[in-house]
C-alpha cells in the first residue's frame, strides 16, 4: 500500500528519509510494511550477532545492542503505520485552522532540515561524548575496539538512534505548537467552520503515538545507564517529550467539537427527538436534553420504553431542530448519532459508573435546572400529584443517559446556504 | 424498600384513536420519521407530512435517493412522531407516536386528493419550483398509535393484524 501511494503522489509528497529508504532500497521495497519492519530487525540483528561472535564482545553488549536495535524497529513500526494516516487528514473548513494544520504537515513531512536537525544534534552529542570518554565504548566493544568496520557499525547504530530520538523531539515540538495554535484558531470559528472532530481525534491519536515513540526510548535506558552523562541526556529527553505531549493534550481538549452554528442549536433549543431501535422497530420520542460541550445528556424515566431499549441496544440518534416561526423551509436541524450510556442506575455496573462520573452527573443536573427552570420547578411543586415514574427523583425513577456523538449531520432545509457572518 | 408507591404508568388502551391525537396529526406541521439502518441503527429525520383520514395513514414525501427511502426498502418498520411542545410545563406537552409499516408509492399513482391536500398544507413554503420528478411518497400505515398528554398515555392498536404482522397489501 505504501509503494502504491508513493508512486501516485511522489511528485507532491516528500517522505521521511526512513520511509524513502523503505520505498527504494531493494529488500524493503518489495515487501509490505509489516515485513519491512521484520526484515529490518533480522538484517541488523544478523549483522550485530556476526560482529558479536567475530570480535568476541562481552555478552552484555549483545543484549544492550539488541535492545538498541529493538528501539529502532519499534519506532519504525510506528512510523510506517501512523504517517499514512496523517497524510489522509481531511482539511478543516475554517481557514485559520486549515493554515495551522497545513503548516504542521509541511513542517513535519516536507522540510528535511527540521527532520534532520534534532537527529544531528543528538548524534553530535553522542559522538563528542564518546571521543572524550572512549572507556564507555571500550567496555562494550571488548577486543574489537579500534577495528574500522566495527566502528562504522557502531556509528550507524548511533545515527539510527539519534535520528529517531531527534525526530521524536521535533514531532513532539510540532504537535505542541499545532495544538496550541489550533485551539486558539478553533475558538474563533464562525458559522459552520470547523475541524471535523474525527480529525481532532486523529490528531489526538497521533499525539498519543508521539508519546509512544518517545516512550519506546525506554529500551535504550539500560545502554544509557552505563554512563551518567548519557543517562542525564535521556532523562532530559523524556522530560521534554512527556511535558510537551501533556501540553499538547491540554490544548486539544479545549478545541470545541462542533461548529458554532451547531453548538448554538444544541445550547439553545429545548427539545430533542431521540430515535432508538429494538428488534428492527424504530422508536422516536421527544425528550429534554442538555449539551455540555462534548456529550448530550437526556433524562429518562426507568419505566419508559427508552430505558428498556437503550439497555438492549445503545445505538441512538438524536435530532435537535430550530424551527423558523415564519418559514419552515428555513428550519435548521442537527442529527447526532452515537452510543448511549446509562448513568445513575442501581445495578453493579451503574454504581461503578456513579463513582466514575458522579461529579459530572451533578454538573449535568445543574445544567438541567439552569436550562429548564420551569420544568424543574414543576417537578418540585407537583411531586405529590405525579405518578412515581414521572417524579424527578434520581436513581429511583429517573436515570441520565449520556450520548457520545459519533456522526453528526447538519442541515438547513431546502438548500445549504453559505454562512459568512 | 425505597418505594412507597408502585411505579404506575397510566397507559390506557383505547378502541378508537383519541380525538386529540387526530387533531395533532391534522394540524402538526413536522413529523419525525425514524427508520432503521442495517444492524438496528436508528436513523432520524424531520419531514413534512400529511395525515389522511380516509386511509388512516400518514403520507410523507422524500427524494428517491435519500437515506430513509433506502432504509425503508430494506426494512419497512418505521416510527413517526408528531408532538406539540410546551416550554413552560411538561404537563402540557402532548404528542403522537405511530409505529407501523411504510410503503413506498410512486408519485404518479399517489391518490391525487392526498397530493392536493399535501401541497395545500405546505403551499406557502414549497414554492412553485417544487420538483416532483425525483420524489417518492412514503405511506405509513399505523400498527400502534401512542398518544400522550402530560403524564397520561393512551395506546391504540390497529385491528388489522396484517399490518402488525408486516404484510402490506401492495397497490
Amino acid at each position: 500500500m505504501m509503494t502504491v501511494n508513493s508512486k501516485q503522489q511522489v511528485h507532491n509528497q516528500r517522505k521521511w528519509i526512513y520511509e524513502e529508504i523503505v520505498d527504494y532500497i531493494p529488500p524493503f521495497r518489495w515487501l509490505p510494511p509489516t515485513w519491512d519492519v521484520i526484515a529490518q530487525l533480522f538484517l541488523v540483528e544478523a549483522v550485530g550477532i556476526f560482529a558479536f561472535i567475530y570480535f568476541q564482545m562481552p555478552i552484555e553488549s549483545a543484549i544492550l545492542g539488541s535492545l538498541t536495535i529493538m528501539y529502532t524497529v519499534i519506532w519504525s513500526a510506528g512510523c510506517l503505520y501512523v504517517i499514512p494516516s496523517m497524510r489522509r487528514l481531511r482539511d478543516p473548513t475554517n481557514k485559520q485552522e486549515l493554515r495551522v494544520l497545513q503548516e504542521y504537515k509541511e513542517d513535519l513531512l516536507m522540510k528535511r532540515r527540521y527532520e534532520l536537525v534534532g537527529g544531528i544534534l543528538c548524534f553530535l552529542g553522542v559522538i563528542v561524548y564518546t571521543f572524550r570518554d572512549p572507556e564507555f565504548l571500550q567496555h562494550f566493544l571488548g577486543p574489537g575496539f579500534g577495528n574500522p568496520l566495527l566502528f562504522i557499525l557502531v556509528l550507524v547504530l548511533a545515527w539510527d538512534v539519534s535520528y529517531r530520538l531527534g525526530l521524536s523531539i521535533m514531532t513532539t515540538l510540532f504537535a505542541a505548537r499545532r495544538s496550541i495554535a489550533l485551539s486558539f484558531a478553533a475558538r474563533r470559528r464562525r458559522g459552520l467552520q470547523y475541524t471535523a472532530y474525527s480529525e481532532v481525534n486523529t490528531l489526538k491519536f497521533l499525539d498519543s503515538v508521539n508519546l509512544y515513540w518517545g516512550a519506546s526510548a525506554v529500551l535504550i535506558l539500560p545502554v544509557a545507564a552505563q554512563s551518567p552523562v548519557l543517562l542525564l541526556g535521556l532523562m532530559a529527553y523524556f522530560a521534554f517529550i512527556i511535558g510537551f505531549s501533556f501540553l499538547s493534550f491540554l490544548a486539544m481538549e479545549t478545541v470545541p467539537w462542533f461548529p458554532p452554528d451547531v453548538e448554538s442549536i444544541l445550547f439553545n433549543e429545548k427539545f430533542a427527538y431521540v430515535g432508538l431501535c429494538s428488534a428492527g422497530q424504530p422508536h422516536v420520542t421527544p425528550v429534554i436534553f442538555v449539551y455540555d460541550g462534548k456529550y448530550i445528556y437526556i433524562g429518562i424515566s426507568v419505566v419508559s420504553a427508552k430505558y428498556r431499549i437503550i439497555r438492549k441496544n445503545p445505538k441512538t440518534s438524536i435530532l435537535v431542530d430550530m424551527r423558523d416561526p415564519i418559514n419552515p423551509m428555513r428550519n435548521r436541524a442537527v442529527v447526532i448519532r452515537g452510543k448511549a450510556m446509562i448513568l445513575g442506575e442501581v445495578t453493579p455496573m451503574g454504581i461503578l459508573r456513579m463513582f466514575i462520573y458522579g461529579l459530572w452527573m451533578l454538573r449535568v443536573r445543574s445544567l438541567f435546572s439552569r436550562k429548564y427552570p420551569r420544568y424543574m420547578k414543576y417537578y418540585d411543586t407537583k411531586v405529590n400529584d405525579l405518578p412515581l415514574a414521572w417524579q424527578n427523583k434520581p436513581f429511583i425513577s429517573r436515570v441520565m443517559v449520556r450520548i457520545e456523538p459519533e456522526r453528526i449531520t447538519y442541515w438547513r432545509e431546502a438548500r445549504p446556504k453559505v454562512l459568512r457572518v | 424498600m425505597f418505594l412507597e408507591k408502585q411505579h404506575k404508568t397510566y397507559t390506557s388502551k383505547v378502541k378508537k384513536i383519541p380525538l386529540e391525537a387526530l387533531e395533532i396529526l391534522r394540524n402538526g406541521s413536522f413529523a419525525y420519521l425514524g427508520t432503521v439502518e442495517p444492524d438496528c441503527d436508528p436513523h432520524l429525520t424531520a419531514m413534512f407530512f400529511l395525515w389522511d383520514d380516509d386511509s388512516k395513514s400518514i403520507y410523507l414525501i422524500s427524494t428517491k435517493t435519500s437515506r430513509k427511502v433506502a432504509n425503508i426498502r430494506r426494512n419497512t418498520k418505521v416510527c413517526v412522531t408528531v408532538d406539540r411542545r410546551d416550554q413552560k410545563s411538561p404537563a402540557r406537552n402532548s404528542g403522537v407516536m405511530i409505529q407501523g409499516r411504510a410503503q413506498l408509492v410512486e408519485m404518479q399513482i399517489v391518490d391525487s386528493l392526498v397530493m392536493v391536500n399535501f401541497l395545500d398544507k405546505y403551499m406557502h413554503f414549497l414554492g412553485p419550483g417544487y420538483p416532483l420528478g425525483s420524489r417518492i411518497a412514503i405511506q405509513v400505515r399505523p400498527g400502534t398509535i401512542s398518544f400522550w398528554k402530560g403524564a397520561k398515555f393512551f395506546k391504540w392498536r390497529n385491528s388489522k393484524k396484517s399490518i402488525r404482522a408486516g404484510v402490506v397489501h401492495r397497490v
